[in-house]
């Protein structure tokens, strides 16, 4: 039911725009590289960035390192990825754009990599596809765009909530026709 | 008055299970007040409490207590995932086992027994008949993960939270009997993300409040309250994994029958600091009570109608009553003529 009162789940991200620190010691730039998102404001902002000690990095959302500027050309797997992150200068800065999953697990990677929260800082996401947690059958789906979304493991209709976990980066999907089989809601896009 | 726990009732398929009259008697009834109104109503869990009540122990053994441990195992060995610690949290398990082992020998004597030398514990359970003994400390001397083991012989569910970057975090738990929350899915949340779908508490201020209470309690500071919602069978997994099962029972509440089948369910959440770990601990023991046995008490009948009657909109939807709150409400009205 959406309603006036508190119709925001408080569980759901709010990004802010992202601010160049410049007293950090070493900028890291990151985007996900794809077809449904463009990195043009990153790449704005890296460009707008003084900083001589910086870096971008584009990476596909399976982990692979596409292709790196001020870095030479690699294809890195994410377990190299994260022996990468875990060498950056204690006083770095990360500013990551992409889909929201895919933010989350670059933040989830750089905090396990001994980075603090603050020192990354993640941008609106550049689309509304989300990664959906099946709560009965713990599939994770990526790029859902609807809801009710079928979930793919227990072929239940699923209902999209806003309730997300940074931890696995995705939403919750809830069976939506449980008390009553024939009532499936209109499918509606996600925002 | 302590009583023996009796053979095991189920919480499922035939739910033979039902609530004694010294069990009806000491339910812990959570409306102070004839309309509803939303508090954080905490008070202190400071020991003994009053006589033959829920609080009496820190930890409330009561006549449900092999019931509520076979269900846990059915729940543990369908859904792993309803036990959680992460690595970090191996420490506050070992503070829960601490607590636990202390106040149920000393509260319980004729069913629990621990024995120490030094580092060396003897864990004696006679309601389910353990006989352990371990290392204080050591997960690799018990039989199940530390958090499991105690989880296993305590009635309630567990949440051990995280205390750092100026919240709490829930990174261990056993869940076996949740009110429509994932163990599986919220793990690692925040506090308040935890309750992100909770209406009210956001824009009123409460989880900020509570979060500021709860960080600050003290070792041997523990507090409680009571959390409520309304169950349709005496079903203690109300797990949203297995929310395909439960959630057509909603539709099954006809005015003949809502004095079996709707039953009051009260959730005693304590909270306690962890010695060493820092962390707190949750425990939520849930009871049941069916509305016939719950109007025997005029008192609760009446206050029971007034507040369901003046439940706001957004409450009755988040709390999954709405296919049948009206039934209800019409069923309670004729214990509140005056």
């Amino acid at each position: 039911m959406e309603s006036a009162y508190d119709a925001r789940i408080k569980s759901r991200p709010l990004y802010s725009p992202i601010v160049i620190r410049d007293n950090a010691a070493f900028h890291l730039f990151i985007a996900e590289e794809s077809t449904e998102g463009q990195a043009s404001g990153l790449l704005w902002i890296f460009n707008e960035c003084q900083s001589q000690v910086k870096s971008w990095l584009g990476l596909s959302a399976d982990d692979v390192l596409i292709f790196s500027k001020n870095m030479r050309p690699a294809s890195v797997k994410s377990e190299e990825l994260s022996l990468a992150l875990s060498s950056l200068p204690l006083a770095s800065q990360v500013y990551v754009s992409g889909s929201e999953s895919f933010m989350w697990d670059m933040h989830n990677l750089l905090i396990d990599a001994g980075l603090l929260t603050e020192q990354v800082s993640l941008m609106t996401p550049t689309s509304s596809i989300r990664r959906v947690f099946c709560t009965h059958c713990y599939t994770v789906m990526e790029k859902v765009e609807h809801t009710p979304v079928t979930c793919q493991g227990c072929q239940r209709p699923l209902l999209v909530r806003d309730h997300f976990s940074r931890v696995h980066g995705a939403y919750v999907g809830l069976n939506v026709n449980a008390e009553d089989v024939n009532d499936i809601p209109e499918k509606e896009a996600l925002t | 008055m302590s009583v023996s726990p009796k053979p095991i009732q189920t919480f499922r398929d035939d739910f033979t299970y039902t609530n004694s009259d010294y069990a009806i008697e000491r339910f812990p009834f959570p409306f102070p007040e004839d309309a509803y109104r939303y508090s954080v109503n905490i008070e202190s869990h400071k020991m003994p409490g009053v006589k033959d009540s829920v609080s009496e122990h820190f930890h409330d053994v009561d006549e449900h207590y092999l019931s509520e441990m076979a269900e846990r195992d059915l729940v543990i060995k369908h859904r792993p995932s309803c036990c959680i610690t992460l690595p970090h949290m191996d420490l506050a398990c070992w503070d829960l086992i601490d607590l636990s082992m202390h106040h149920l020998s000393k509260d319980y004597p004729e069913h629990f027994s621990l024995e120490k030398t030094d580092d060396q514990w003897v864990w004696e359970n006679r309601l389910l008949g353990l006989k352990d003994s371990f290392t204080f400390g050591d997960s690799s001397t018990l039989p199940l993960p530390p958090l499991e083991y105690i989880g296993r012989q305590l009635q309630g569910d567990i949440a051990l939270m995280d205390q750092r970057d100026n919240s709490l975090f829930m990174d261990a738990g056993v869940v076996t009997c949740p009110a429509d929350w994932s163990l599986a899915f919220d793990a690692g949340m925040s506090f308040s993300e935890w309750h992100g779908p909770v209406p009210f508490v956001h824009s009123e201020g409460i989880i900020d409040r509570a979060l500021k209470f709860l960080m600050a309690i003290p070792q041997g500071g523990a507090t409680r309250r009571l959390n409520w919602t309304l169950t349709i069978n005496p079903r203690m997994d109300t797990s949203p994994e297995v929310y395909p099962d439960w959630g057509k029972d909603k539709t099954t509440v006809t005015p003949e029958n809502v004095g079996d089948k709707v039953y009051l369910r009260v959730e005693m959440q304590v909270f306690d600091r962890m010695p060493r770990s820092n962390a707190l601990m949750i425990c939520i023991r849930t009871y049941l009570i069916s509305m016939n046995d719950l109007v025997t008490n005029p008192v609760w009948a009446k206050r029971m109608h007034r507040t369901m009657q003046t439940l706001p909109p957004e409450l009755v939807e988040y709390k999954g009553l709405t296919r049948f709150h009206p039934i209800l409400v019409e069923w309670l009205s004729k214990y509140d003529v005056e």
